[in-house]
């Protein structure tokens, strides 16, 4: 009986946890790198949901029979892709222009971004919330002894944990990946190197807003879909990754574990005030070690 | 190291101060003190610790080990602003005043925090007080004659020259009436006459006003025409402290820093205004 | 900011937080008051409506702009001083039974303490990046405490709350009655402004414009930095709560949106828009963006978008906000041989 209550806590502050890293993970990367942090990284995570959303509803019908796992996983790409695109856009019209700017306008910046995202999310999809059914194979769930394990948990979770893997790859044993590892450390040294900072610059933001437009694909039928998720997703990723961190995915990623983990075993043991833990310790991590858990004293 | 260490009356007493930056050890067991009234020149080649050393005289860092006092008080953890606000004065290597503050603003921002030092509700006392708004402009009224800025006394500070800036820092500082002030390199950037001219006023201020300093300083003749005692660091360790005549004779000093030191014997009487040294 | 201009016209810049002298700016008021009170005479009951939270919504800009353009301060949190001061007005006089009075200056009271427990732990980190996150965080612990308290009305909030009769020593005015309640937003909201624009030009204010300048020539002139940002921060919640107490009374009702993030950036907004480096130019930010919500309150998320579109050119191309432009264009208008102000 108790296994089972465990096991359930386990995978519930998991999925919650791999959740909120696959939509942190754009935004410490965009922070490691160009050191702005992407307030409307939420904003484009809930374009990218919705258009993963507009895309399923297209293509079901079309193709007829129940949504296919392949159908989820390819609205999630081409959420991805759209979600880069914008990101590139955005780089182009707005990051660039906010290279020069103090710290609290680039934040007034991006906060007005995510005005922009979800105001244009309202026009052209409107106010109701939409709940989205996973395909069938990922609904319903697995039976482990008296655990009850839903299917749609799982694939988050592994979801979460193949990104972050992709992730710590791509950024430590490719070339391409350490380069952006390196101007994030030292962007004047990149220069003198010959490096084309403001390329890397320019992809960085691309990887970034395409996993924002990932996770916004992948997470779709785990929560209502409202212009309200925006909000909702951002305040948690940057609780993560100051927890964990900024700049660092790791951090992010085990960052995103230990909350999930203190903010379920703080709803179980405090069920009236959700979200009462893991503000609590946010607040507590950025007064005791406020570089995080694996973040560098600047 | 001279006998005169552990003499009693210093008026600021650094006792071996140990400070490293991680792993780095800047300063090694650094004790040094500055009488009353006293000009102390801290010299040394670069990166032997002297702007570290700055640093955790002033507050702006803390040392790891060792004690700094001021009139015999352990002021160690105290931090910047509470210095300033025991007697400490401060002078930056390139001005800092408030540049989109006015002149006047500056000089009166300055001349209101030497009247918050009796403490926070003494200071909002004395901005209701009609008696002591009138002395801060009276006071802030001298100090643009003093410093020749009253016609420029309603410019943007950050438009001054940089010799105009210079004098209004130091205006701001000695403003807070400062028992010991510190200059980071003053004549830095300064032409040979311009050396000349804040040596001189350097001189003047400490006269009048009797205050010790503590400065650092890489211009010899800075150095010589001002100190009263000179200290020299090298890689982190004070290796010799005492008076000019001394430091000069000292062999260990001139195979580390004054290496090529002048044939002619100079003075160690300060130099005349307008000396034709270059 | 903009980038620093050549040395001619940054000498005739307005030096300091605004151009003006005390008496000016209070005149100015005056008059602002003056044109307030016509208001019930000339617009019709929605719009008079909209008038009183604009004189409450412009006070909740300049108490942010004193933490902001003043002192260098960017919380993005206000919005839970300004609940918190609603929210306590309305307990105070709804459910304890306490003059209007007496519960407008207990809620600021309660805003104030707010401000000084989240000030100590948000300031610790000099860091601007962790306090406005921190304060984010903040407020949106206040809106989630709010949303679950059932004394608090939890979503519904508290409603039904009346309009004052407020008992002055030899008379009683019935603050019910149409709207009467607009004139005391009027004269309330004045005295506040004049209180802000007198903190403006005390040492105090001074010193919060030097340590935005320069935080370590201050801290070396013996101003305590730390302290200096908590007690801004203090006075602004204060305000902020005080402001938000009229809400109770105005619109008769109280909900956690008052808590809401995105309450928290109207401040803001209003700020940016109208010139942060200028006293009026919350208010006349307050004025301009409430004329844009009203204007596109029918069609949903244009007001998002206009908002997000605007505040993001002011960012980019208009920094100094419409007064900034103004005072530009004011300026190049006038021969280069005048002097500094």
């Amino acid at each position: 009986m108790l296994l089972a209550d465990i096991a359930t806590l386990l995978v519930n502050s998991l999925t919650w946890a791999m959740a909120t890293f696959l939509v942190a993970a754009g935004l410490t990367l965009v922070f490691g790198t160009l050191h702005i942090l992407n307030f409307s990284h939420g904003g484009f995570f809930m374009i990218g949901a919705y258009a993963a959303y507009s895309l399923g509803n297209w293509l079901t019908p079309l193709l007829g029979g129940p949504p296919s796992v392949v159908l989820y996983l390819f609205g999630s790409l081409v959420a991805g892709v759209v979600v880069a695109l914008l990101g590139l856009l955005v780089d182009r019209l707005v990051l660039r222009r906010l290279s020069g700017v103090e710290d609290a306008y680039v934040l007034i910046a991006t906060y007005a971004l995510l005005l922009v995202c979800e105001g244009a999310t309202k026009l052209v999809w409107g106010l109701k919330y939409q709940s989205v059914m996973p395909p069938p194979a990922l609904d319903g769930a697995l039976l482990l002894g008296d655990a009850v394990l839903p299917r749609l948990s799982l694939f988050i979770i592994a979801a979460g944990v193949l990104c972050f893997v992709g992730l710590e790859v791509f950024l430590n044993r490719t070339r391409p990946g350490r380069l952006v590892k390196a101007i994030a450390a030292d962007p004047w040294m990149a220069r003198l190197m010959g490096v084309n900072v403001r390329r890397v610059y320019t992809a960085t933001v691309a990887i970034g807003f395409a996993l924002a437009g990932l996770a916004g694909g992948l997470l779709l039928a785990n929560q209502t879909l409202s212009p309200s998720l925006a909000s909702a997703f951002v305040i948690q990723a940057f609780g993560v990754i100051i927890v964990g961190g900024m700049g660092s995915i790791s951090g992010a990623f085990f960052g995103a574990i230990l909350l999930g983990l203190i903010d379920a075993v703080g709803q179980w043991l405090l069920p009236g005030l959700p979200g009462l833990p893991f503000f609590l310790a946010m607040t507590a991590i950025l007064l005791l070690r406020p570089e995080g858990l694996m973040g560098r004293r600047t | 190291m001279s006998a005169a260490m552990n003499h009693p009356t210093w008026l600021l007493d650094a006792q071996r101060l140990d400070k490293a930056y991680g792993r780095i050890a800047v300063l090694h067991g650094v004790s040094l003190g500055i009488a009353a009234e006293e000009a102390h020149v801290v010299i040394g080649p670069n990166g032997a610790g002297k702007t570290t050393l700055f640093k955790v005289l002033t507050g702006e860092l803390r040392a790891d080990r060792g004690q700094v006092r001021f009139r015999d008080q352990d002021i160690s953890h105290l931090s910047a602003h509470q210095r300033v606000q025991r007697g400490f004065g401060r002078t930056f290597q390139v001005a800092k005043v408030f540049p989109r503050l006015s002149v006047q603003d500056n000089l009166r921002i300055a001349l209101e925090a030497r009247q918050r030092r009796g403490g926070l509700w003494a200071g909002v006392l004395a901005g209701l007080s009609a008696t002591a708004v009138r002395a801060v402009a009276e006071a802030g009224e001298q100090l643009l004659i003093d410093t020749g800025l009253q016609r420029q006394r309603r410019l943007a500070a950050g438009t001054l020259a940089y010799g105009d800036r210079k004098r209004l820092e130091l205006a701001m500082v000695l403003a807070l009436e400062p028992q010991v002030l510190f200059l980071d390199e003053p004549t830095a950037g300064m032409s040979a006459a311009e050396r000349q001219a804040t040596v001189q006023l350097l001189k003047t201020v400490q006269r009048q006003r009797r205050l010790a300093m503590l400065l650092t300083e890489h211009d010899m003749d800075v150095v010589f025409g001002l100190a009263d005692r000179i200290s020299v660091l090298h890689h982190g360790r004070l290796i010799a402290s005492d008076t000019p005549q001394a430091i000069r004779a000292d062999a260990r000093v001139q195979e580390v820093y004054l290496g090529d030191a002048p044939a002619e014997p100079c003075a160690d009487k300060p130099r005349a205004a307008g000396g034709a040294h270059a | 900011m903009s980038a620093p201009s050549g040395t001619a016209a940054a000498a005739s810049a307005p030096l300091g937080f605004f151009g003006g002298s005390l008496r000016r700016d209070l005149a100015i008021l005056l008059a602002v008051m003056a044109l307030g009170a016509l208001v019930p005479a000339l617009l019709n009951r929605g719009l008079i409506f909209i008038a009183g939270m604009v004189w409450i919504n412009a006070v909740f800009g300049l108490a942010f702009n004193l933490l902001f353009g003043l002192g260098g301060v960017l919380s993005f949190g206000q919005a839970m001083f300004f609940a918190a001061g609603a929210y306590a007005a309305a307990v105070f006089s709804q459910q304890f039974g306490l003059p209007f009075a007496l519960a407008w200056g207990l809620a600021g009271v309660v805003g104030g303490l707010l401000a000084g427990a989240v000030g100590a732990v948000a300031l610790r980190r000099n860091e601007g990046v962790y306090f406005a996150i921190l304060t984010l965080a903040f407020a949106e612990l206040v809106h989630l405490l709010i949303s679950n308290t059932a004394l608090l009305g939890r979503n519904d909030g508290l409603a039904g709350l009346a309009r004052p009769v407020l008992s002055l020593p030899g008379l009683s005015l019935d603050l019910r009655e149409g709207d009467r309640f607009y004139y005391l937003i009027v004269l309330a909201c004045g005295g506040l402004i004049a209180l802000l624009r007198w903190t403006v030009g005390t040492p105090f204010g001074r010193a919060l414009q030097a340590l935005k300048q320069d935080p370590e020539r201050a801290e070396f002139l013996g101003i305590p930095v730390r302290l200096h940002r908590w007690a801004g921060f203090v006075i602004a919640g204060t305000l902020t709560a005080l402001a938000g107490a009229l809400v109770a009374p105005w619109a008769q009702i109280v909900t956690p949106e008052l808590a809401h993030w995105s309450n928290s950036t109207n401040p803001i907004l209003y700020t940016l828009l109208g010139g942060s480096a200028y006293f009026w130019g919350p208010v006349l930010g307050a004025v301009l963006l409430s004329a844009v919500f009203y204007i596109t309150r029918t069609l949903v998320g244009v007001s998002d978008l206009v908002t997000g579109l605007l505040l993001l050119s002011v960012v980019l191309a208009l920094p100094g906000g419409v007064l900034g432009m103004l005072d530009r264009w004011l300026r190049r208008g006038r021969s280069a041989q005048d002097g500094p102000r």
